[in-house]
């Protein structure tokens, strides 16, 4: 069979397919029961009943991976990771002189570049977000595979760390849009693979601050 | 709009959808309504991931692809269920298919439904996402998580093996001679 013959059957098989999945639709009744789940306030701040059964749970189930790891003797190497970037996070926060502040794109990679030696995107300006750059202080340590800036954001201070390792060899979870997740205590790491590194948002706020930071560290064409 | 309401008016958005794919893995049964609510429900316990350049359609599918994982496990676990990795054997198609396109419009599209069912569920899956929600093969990729390379093949494979499903059906009901 031609490929151009092979192209024609696909694509009349999609669209047949695509036709008769048209019709499937959810009852109203299930229709509601989502709208209704999605309606309540529990599932969001949580009863002090569910909270506590919530804690409990994640306890027993820390206990048991905590277990769980021991009994295989594995080494906790993709925890360690995680926490060795909490801990860079938690260094930016405490500053050895003055930050730099400068609301350019342009002036902030040139200012991590002179100050790092290496050059890690930095964040676009944002145009309608909450996330807003004006306030950057870059403020970072480097080693020779490491580098990081503190980006001042609405949501509070988030640290952008930029290393080697995919964020899979250190334990992260992948979400959809090529984003990765993980929390160590208070702190969350949101994470993106951007030109054979990975960019990873570090800070004690919710996740989406850090999504929407990651989105606007673009590559360069 | 805060963004909680801002991720509900999406995720409702996407209801048919995340049905329709559910009714792929599990047809259109009582489990697939379960399914549906589980996913909701588990996206509404971490709607604060939803943000700006999240592609929610697609978050919606892996959670309920995740959740369905889940079931077969603990289905497993019952012995209830055994799941076969079908990546690794090859297709076989038994006989020719009829020349033309004309054959696969005799059929209903329960009957189509039924037969994309008898498919292999990864291989299912990737062509529902491919031929119905017209995502990417990078974004079947994510939703799956498995590598585009694999997403093309299965998609492929799935579209040959529906193909021969729905020729066999025309044989047997007369719509093409032998």
């Amino acid at each position: 069979m031609s490929d151009q013959n092979q192209k024609q059957q696909d694509e009349f098989l999609a669209k047949r397919l695509a036709a008769a999945f048209a019709s499937v639709k959810p009852s109203d009744l299930l229709a509601e029961k989502v709208r209704h789940s999605l309606d309540q306030p529990v599932a969001i701040a949580g009863t002090r009943v569910r909270r506590t059964v919530h804690f409990l749970a994640a306890a027993l189930i820390l206990v048991a991976v905590g277990a769980a790891l021991h009994f295989f003797g594995q080494t906790s190497d993709v925890m360690a990771a995680q926490k060795h970037l909490v801990k860079i996070h938690q260094s930016n926060l405490t500053p050895q002189g003055s930050p730099f502040r400068e609301s350019d794109p342009q002036r902030v990679a040139a200012q991590i570049q002179k100050q790092l030696g290496c050059c890690p995107l930095a964040p676009a300006r944002d145009g309608n977000a909450t996330v807003r750059n004006n306030c950057t202080c870059v403020n970072c340590t480097c080693d020779p595979s490491i580098c990081s800036y503190l980006v001042e954001t609405d949501s509070g201070p988030i640290s952008v760390i930029v290393v080697p390792d995919p964020p899979g060899e250190m334990g992260m979870r992948a979400e959809v849009s090529g984003l990765w997740s993980s929390s160590v205590g208070s702190n969350k790491l949101v994470a993106r693979r951007i030109q054979d590194y990975t960019y990873c948002a570090v800070g004690a706020v919710p996740d989406n601050a850090l999504v929407q930071l990651l989105t606007l560290i673009v590559p360069h064409s | 709009m805060d963004l909680k309401a801002k991720f509900t008016a999406e995720a409702l958005e996407h209801l048919d959808a995340v049905y329709r794919a559910a009714v792929a893995l599990c047809g259109q049964t009582a489990q697939a309504d379960d399914l549906v609510q589980t996913t909701y429900l588990k996206a509404l316990q971490r709607f604060d991931l939803f943000a700006a350049g999240l592609n929610c359609r697609a978050w919606l599918l892996r959670i309920l692809r995740n959740s369905w994982i889940d079931e077969l496990r603990r289905q497993k676990t019952e012995g209830t269920q055994v799941s076969i990795d079908l990546d690794g054997i090859e297709l076989a198609i038994a006989g020719e298919q009829p020349g033309g396109e004309d054959w696969q419009e005799q059929f209903s599209d329960e009957q189509v439904i039924q037969s994309l069912l008898a498919v292999p569920e990864e291989m299912r899956m990737a062509v529902l996402f491919s031929d119905v929600e017209q995502f990417s093969q990078e974004e079947i990729a994510g939703i799956m998580d498995i590598a585009v390379g694999t997403v093309k093949s299965r998609v492929s494979r799935g579209r040959a093996m529906l193909r021969q499903q729905l020729a066999n059906h025309a044989r047997e009901m007369g719509f093409v001679k032998e």
